[in-house]
Parts: C-alpha cells; sequence; structure tokens
C-alpha cells in the first residue's frame, strides 16, 4: 500500500511521502510479537523516495525485550529517545 | 569564542543550517518574555533558556524534548527513523510537525496512522494549524488519516480478532 502511494505521489507531480505511524496500538493490543515482525519487514533506508517516523511512547518501547530491542536498533537508521538492551 | 557571543554565534549557525535547534545556558534569570524583548530576531527560534548551574541529569531532562524536536526538523528523504515520545500529546504535535514540514514545504503526500485522535479532530487541527484546505487535501489524496486497525488490516493482513477492540 505505501508503495503504491508513493508511486501515486510521483505520477501526481509531487515529491514522495511522508509517512508516521503510531506504534502504540500494538502494546495495548497485546501484540508485541506482531510489532516486532512487522517492523522487520520494512527498510533500513527506504529506496522509494518515503520518509518514515515510527512513533513510540517511551514507557511501552520499555516492555520490548532485548531481541525487540535488537530489531528496532536494525531496522532504524536513526532512534530518538534511547531505547537501551537490559 | 573570539568576536563572537553567543548569540552572534548562533546566528552565524543559524544562516549555515535552518534546522538548528538551539537552547541557551546563562547564570542570569531571564523570562522567556523579557528574552523576547531583548532579542526578538532570535527568541523564538531558540527552544529554551536553562539556568546555570544545572546537573547533568537535569540538562539532559532538559534537553531531551529539544532533541526529539531537532530529530524530526533533521529528517532526510528515505529515512526509516524512531522517535519515543514522554507523552502522546508530544508524540502527535511532533509527528505533525514532522507531516506539516512535507506537506507544506517539501511537496510530499503524507500519511498518519494514529487511535491517538479522531480523524476529524486531526484535520480540524491540520486545517487550523497549518492554514490549509485540509479537507480538499484529504479527498485528492494529498492527505490520508488511517487508524491502526485500518492500516494493518490492510497492509499486514494481521489478525486482529485477538486484538481488544
Amino acid at each position: 500500500m505505501m508503495t503504491k502511494m508513493v508511486r501515486k505521489s510521483i505520477e501526481g507531480g509531487r515529491k514522495g511521502l511522508r509517512s508516521v505511524g503510531d506504534m502504540n496500538p500494538f502494546f495495548s493490543n497485546g501484540m508485541i510479537q506482531e510489532l516486532v515482525t512487522w517492523e522487520s519487514s520494512l527498510e533500513k533506508q527506504f529506496e522509494l523516495p518515503v520518509t518514515s517516523l515510527c512513533a513510540y511512547i517511551r514507557d511501552n518501547v520499555e516492555q520490548l525485550d532485548n531481541s525487540g530491542i535488537v530489531v528496532m536498533q536494525q531496522r532504524h537508521n536513526r532512534i530518538m529517545g534511547a531505547i537501551n538492551k537490559k | 569564542m573570539p568576536g563572537l557571543n553567543r548569540f552572534t554565534l548562533y546566528r552565524e549557525m543559524k544562516k549555515i543550517d535552518p534546522s538548528l535547534t538551539a537552547c541557551f545556558l546563562s547564570a542570569f534569570e531571564m523570562h522567556p518574555e523579557e528574552f523576547k524583548k531583548v532579542f526578538p530576531s532570535i527568541a523564538d527560534s531558540v527552544k529554551t533558556i536553562i539556568k546555570k548551574p544545572v546537573t547533568i541529569s537535569n540538562l539532559i531532562k532538559e534537553i531531551n524534548p529539544f532533541l526529539r524536536i531537532s530529530a524530526v526538523a533533521r529528517a532526510r528523504k528515505g529515512e526509516h527513523f524512531l522517535i519515543a515520545f514522554q507523552t502522546p500529546q508530544e508524540l502527535i504535535e511532533q509527528s505533525l510537525q514532522f507531516l506539516k514540514t512535507g506537506l507544506v514545504e517539501n511537496g510530499e503526500d503524507i500519511l498518519l496512522v494514529t487511535d491517538e485522535l479522531p480523524k476529524d479532530r486531526i484535520l480540524e487541527k491540520i486545517a487550523k494549524e497549518w492554514n490549509v484546505d485540509a479537507s480538499t487535501l484529504e479527498a485528492n489524496g494529498r492527505i490520508t488519516l488511517m487508524t491502526f486497525r485500518e492500516w494493518h488490516l490492510i497492509e499486514t493482513n494481521l489478525t486482529l480478532k485477538e486484538a481488544r477492540p
């Protein structure tokens, strides 16, 4: 879907897509493993003209175990708000 | 720094990098309104004035929100980055600021996936704060707002039956 949106943007003469994904419902829905799987599927650096912010609340991030934190560190090229291995 | 005071230095740095975020440290107590009167040209872009002396832990607490603002302002095309915000309000405000840059300054389309606010409230906020015709932009596909269920059900076929309503 994101690829389609980027293509539509470019074909419409715009410069690409900028997105924010609020990831916190994964935690409130008890879907932490699905979250890690989802983040694992995304590129660290997109080749398409997409700029993407994954937005978390810090208290939720602290629920991740070390393997989840490693995935976050591997799949994002910048992290702000300090998520550290326990 | 020889020949430059902190304010001149700040102005010169801003010329090089307009997205620079700055916090000042001062031994003097200075109310933000007083600072605005004395330095009107830079007051809006200086995020805070921290009174010295300050401990390292308090300094970190003071500047952390502005590091997140800076991270948002410095986003580069193609980046996939993560920010852990302190509160849902900060998440919404900073996310909208990030998206505003895309739509208004960069000519990009924008997508926001959140359950934090209803879509009509988000559109109202965008219309009011960005001074744009948000409804038309949404109708034209320039702005896309989705809930968590809408995005992840379509995009990832996650089974949300197990998820709490």
